[in-house]
């Protein structure tokens, strides 16, 4: 969900030796990327609710470009990022960089290099993607999926792309695709040789607009062409409702795959509507339930509870507090929701308003109300996505009432683990070894004996 | 014996003509009696004053009878060939005796006020009669004979109504004009017994269903959490289309909170969606309810069996059975009847079988905008329409979160339409500076339906044009107004609220935030803030006392003068205010 371009407000740091956004085909290329990075750190000490300061995420990033070149970092940088004028961060990122970085390592384009950055970012769950997938993902969070309908995949043998399902109800299923089709051409253009992404973005298109597709079966001679018009392609994302033998409790749950989407209030109406009279409790099943999206929980929470407050929502802005309006999905029927340590974000925050309004409410308040936003990076084709809100109880305590925040030393090494398991190897020291726990232990100690070109599994 | 022949003597005949179909025209038909012996249809033109007389079995416009000036309601007299209709521009009830296929005007009776929809007893003693503008129900005795004065009551109610029934216990229910109260009144005592209220707006039908236990009320429902996206019109997160199936028993007590004791039927659904639920009437153990802004009927004779949905000529409002199997529908913009009937194949399989009436080809910009002021098709899906939140051009004072502020999650008061050709510049900020702007602008961001071109901006806008100013309370002591007046000014209310329209092109920083940190508004029109149920973008302030009171920040100064007056004076200056 995109905040709107009044709201986000521009890079307070604008140093001097970076310009405007796009690249300067003589700007050397650690310069660029020091620029860009400056960008998203700027982003991110705006928006994200956890942010590091600048000067650790400063740090982070150069160490991160160490381990990578296998290089030491230099001596007394800790020292010297805290002493620099927090205007000439960028410049000293830039210098440090350069280091690391040549001239001639790969293509100097934007989007390419916000690729490799975003690798930087995975330690503060901030993630950088293209405007068009956001788009995509937006389309998905909102079971507003607009396509033909198909699953794809990359056809080896012949380099071309090929559905790996094709979904009911979509303009694909009724006109009669079939699993494997290759795909040979869209709107008149061969597909041989084109990335998958290149033919998907030829397959992508607004509701309404058709798109022709010549196809072919992998051990057939024959090619079939067909126009298919693009549609909405709802998925289903509730499961169908279990019942107690006496049709008295109903049980309902999500799809994995889809969690709470834009569509689960309508689809629980659907299901609602359905309901016999002899049903008297609902459940919903909130296990393994994790979803980020603010407004999809929020509507869900004001269709659950009546006229009750929700919850507290902090950001860097502030404290607000929602509260749902009159009338409830159930009517009078007594509400269960179940949740386990896997619960996250919007459905535990739902959990503990509909606990406060008087339902009951299964299992352990055990993780995080952290909520997601994207917010666009100026001067680019891409979105910074990361965690915009924390969520709390209606009263402002957390979630999860037994934790405590964790402190700088565990959240850091929290990063450096994490960093490790991306990629850049790490080795483990022995007393940090006795704090993993017993079904760890097998990849703790393979770290311990990690040798500099092994790659620890994901 | 001898009364009766008097009258006759006495009757203007309204004989009317007998014309060809093809000479005599539907005028924005707005009701419709059927007579089942006969096969007749009577139908009100709300736009000439005519009744219509239809056969129903040659499928015909047969007569064509002058009656009033304006004609927005028609009920028959239980037990009598007798029908009254109600002319809103003469305000005067009309009372009819139906005789063959024309009728003879018995009597007309002058109302204090503009009359809108009747129910009449079950006795057909009295009538109940709404009205636009004053908040009252009025109580016409039926049982005169004689010439003199009739006997009238007006019952004050909170807020002006709608629609009313007459419930089985011989008490009216009236339902709210724009928002979501229901009143129960006790015409025999003059008393208002019950006023509820629900989650809810846009009541537009009202009806026994099939148990006769409950109550079935079709209206809307706005969420203000959600947003005006596309995908939250998409699921219906918006504007619901719904019924509430009310318990009677649940109305006649006071204690109760009708959000929990009713039960919600959604009426259409994501991509066939039914915006503006208008009548309703009960059929098998279901209903059948037309859809005015998505010209639709639904149908749904059972609750384990799924809704049809038919498609109707343009803003179907009134239903009307003509017998077990087949029902009457009138479109009040394409000036037609339909017959819709289940086909025989399959008994729950229903179609419009018969079209009467065509509609008129020479329109006006503002009729033309008019039309599309309730048309559906401006929006995704057909899931609401202008009039869906602004209910009749003006405001259920509900809440809606849309790009109009510039941003989302601060939703913000609906305002008024009434008199907005003249209350510029248009927006909670002011940004938008001509009307066509604004409404591009809604059209784009708030109804994503695609139809933002230049000649339905063009058209809206002219329609909009012709909407008045709200009409204010009536003034009862003048002298308070001038004092008032003149307060106005000393307090320097006016340099932001400029007569005559009382607002002015700049916005102000008078100590309101909303949740976006926006704290710069246009002062809004103060014409008909009488007709207001909350103040200030938010809604926070319940009266207008109260609205003054807010004002702080550049307005301050003016809030401190207000504090100082005597109790009389700051009388004086709310009787000013209550008289715009």
């Amino acid at each position: 969900m995109l905040r709107s371009l009044g709201h986000s407000m521009l890079p307070v740091f604008c140093l001097l030796l970076l310009g405007p956004a796009n690249m300067s085909a003589d700007e050397p290329k650690a310069v660029a990327t020091a620029r860009l990075l400056m960008q998203v750190i700027d982003s991110v000490t705006e928006h994200h609710i956890e942010a590091l300061t600048r000067q650790q995420m400063v740090l982070e990033i150069i160490l991160h470009f160490a381990a990578e070149e296998k290089k030491s970092p230099p001596p007394g940088l800790s020292r010297r990022i805290s002493s620099v004028d927090p205007d000439n961060l960028g410049t000293l990122l830039a210098e440090e960089l350069s280091k690391y970085i040549e001239e001639g390592d790969s293509p100097t384009s934007s989007a390419s290099l916000l690729d490799e950055i975003a690798e930087f970012f995975r330690f503060s769950d901030v993630s950088i993607t293209s405007l068009q997938d956001h788009r995509v993902q937006e389309q998905m969070a909102g079971n507003r999926y607009v396509g033909i309908g198909v699953a794809v995949g990359m056809h080896q043998p012949t380099k071309q792309l090929q559905f790996l399902s094709i979904f009911p109800g979509g303009a694909a299923a009724k006109a009669g695709l079939k699993v494997n089709d290759i795909v040979e051409t869209v709107d008149g253009q061969m597909t041989k040789g084109q990335s998958l992404n290149e033919t998907i973005n030829l397959l992508r298109g607004e509701e309404g607009t058709d798109v022709t597709i010549i196809v072919r079966q992998p051990d057939e001679k024959e090619s079939r062409e067909f126009t298919l018009t693009r549609a909405i392609v709802p998925f289903k994302t509730i499961k169908d409702p279990v019942f107690s033998d006496n049709h008295r409790v109903a049980v309902i749950g999500f799809e994995r795959s889809r969690g709470i989407t834009g569509s689960s209030v309508h689809d629980l109406r659907q299901i609602e509507a359905e309901l016999p009279e002899t049903v008297e409790t609902v459940t919903l099943d909130f296990r393994r339930l994790s979803e980020r999206n603010l407004h999809h929980g929020i509507l869900l929470a004001n269709a659950l509870l009546d006229g009750e407050p929700i919850g507290q929502i902090e950001t860097t802005d502030g404290v607000r507090t929602v509260t749902a309006e009159r009338g409830t999905l159930f009517g009078n029927r007594k509400l269960v929701i179940l949740i386990d340590g896997y619960t996250q974000g919007t459905p535990l925050w739902i959990a503990a308003s509909v606990a406060e309004a008087g339902h009951e409410v299964i299992g352990e308040f055990a993780s995080d109300g952290l909520v997601f936003d994207a917010v666009p990076l100026t001067g680019t084709d891409f979105v910074v996505s990361m965690p915009t809100a924390r969520l709390r109880r209606v009263d402002g305590k957390p979630l999860a009432l037994d934790q405590g925040r964790p402190s700088a030393t565990e959240y850091l090494s929290n990063i450096r683990r994490r960093r490790a398991a991306a990629g850049a190897p790490r080795l483990i020291n022995q007393p940090e070894l006795l704090s993993f726990p017993f079904e760890d232990l097998g990849e703790a100690i393979f770290r311990l004996y990690l040798k500099n070109s092994d790659q620890p599994k994901e | 014996m001898r009364v009766y022949f008097l009258l006759i003597l006495m009757l203007p005949a309204v004989s009317g003509s007998i014309l060809h179909a093809e000479e005599v025209r539907l005028d924005r038909p707005v009701a419709v009696i059927v007579e089942q012996e006969k096969n007749l249809a009577w139908v009100a033109n709300g736009g000439n004053g005519h009744i219509v007389t239809v056969d129903l079995e040659q499928q015909q416009i047969i007569r064509d009878l002058p009656i009033g000036q304006r004609l927005s309601d028609l009920v028959q007299l239980p037990g009598q060939p007798n029908i009254l209709a109600a002319d809103p521009d003469r305000r005067e009830l009309i009372l009819l005796k139906t005789v063959k296929d024309k009728l003879n005007v018995l009597r007309r009776i002058p109302l204090p006020l503009e009359p809108d929809r009747l129910a009449v007893s079950q006795e057909g003693n009295f009538v109940a009669v709404t009205s636009p503008s004053e908040p009252a129900l009025c109580l016409v005795d039926l049982k005169q004979h004689s010439e003199s004065q009739p006997v009238i009551d007006l019952i004050p109610l909170s807020v002006p109504v709608r629609n009313v029934m007459v419930l089985p216990d011989g008490k009216s229910l009236a339902t709210d004009r724009f928002g979501g109260r229901l009143f129960v009144i006790d015409p025999v005592a003059k008393i208002v017994v019950t006023e509820h209220e629900f989650r809810g707006h846009n009541i537009r039908g009202l009806t026994l269903d099939h148990s006769g236990e409950s109550v079935l009320v079709a209206h809307q429902i706005l969420s203000r959490l959600s947003h005006s996206t596309y995908e939250d019109i998409h699921w219906g997160m918006l504007l619901q289309n719904v019924i509430s199936r009310i318990p009677l028993a649940s109305l006649l007590q006071e204690e109760v909170d009708l959000n929990r004791a009713r039960r919600l039927i959604h009426v259409g659904n994501a991509t066939d969606a039914a915006a503006d639920p208008f009548d309703i009437i009960p059929h098998d153990s279901g209903y059948i309810v037309t859809a005015s802004g998505a010209d639709k009927v639904i149908v749904r004779v059972h609750t384990n069996v799924q809704p049809q949905t038919i498609a109707t000529d343009h803003r179907p409002t009134r239903l009307a059975r003509i017998n077990k199997r087949r029902v009457l529908l009138l479109n009040e913009f394409s000036d037609s009847l339909q017959i819709l009937e289940p086909t025989t194949e399959k008994a729950s399989w229903w179609e419009v079988t018969a079209t009467i009436g065509t509609p008129r080809e020479e329109l006006s910009a503002a009729e033309r905008g008019e039309r599309l002021f309730y048309d559906a098709r401006l929006t995704h899906d057909r899931w609401f329409s202008c009039n869906s939140c602004h209910v009749d051009g003006h405001s259920p004072d509900l809440f809606a979160d849309t790009l109009g502020d510039g941003a989302y999650g601060n939703p913000k008061r609906i305002p008024s339409l009434l008199g907005t050709g003249d209350t510029g510049p248009w927006g909670w900020t002011g940004s938008l500076t001509s009307l066509e702007d604004q409404i591009e602008k809604t059209l784009d961001s708030t109804m994503h339906g695609g139809m933002d071109d230049d000649e339905t901006v063009r058209d809206l806008a002219a329609y909009l044009k012709t909407l008045p100013a709200p009409e204010p309370h009536p003034v009862e002591k003048r002298a308070d107004v001038t004092r008032g007046r003149e307060l106005f000014q000393s307090l320097n209310c006016n340099r932001c609220h400029r007569p005559s329209a009382y607002t002015s092109p700049k916005a102000y920083d008078i100590g309101l935030t909303d949740e976006n940190g926006l704290s710069q508004f246009n002062p809004p029109s103060l014409r008909g803030v009488s007709r207001r149920r909350s103040f200030l973008h938010d809604g926070q302030a319940k009266t207008l006392k109260d609205a003054i009171e807010h004002h702080a920040g550049e307005a301050d100064s003016s809030r401190a003068k207000f504090e100082k007056l005597s109790g009389d004076e700051q009388q004086a200056l709310l009787e000013f205010l209550q008289s715009l």
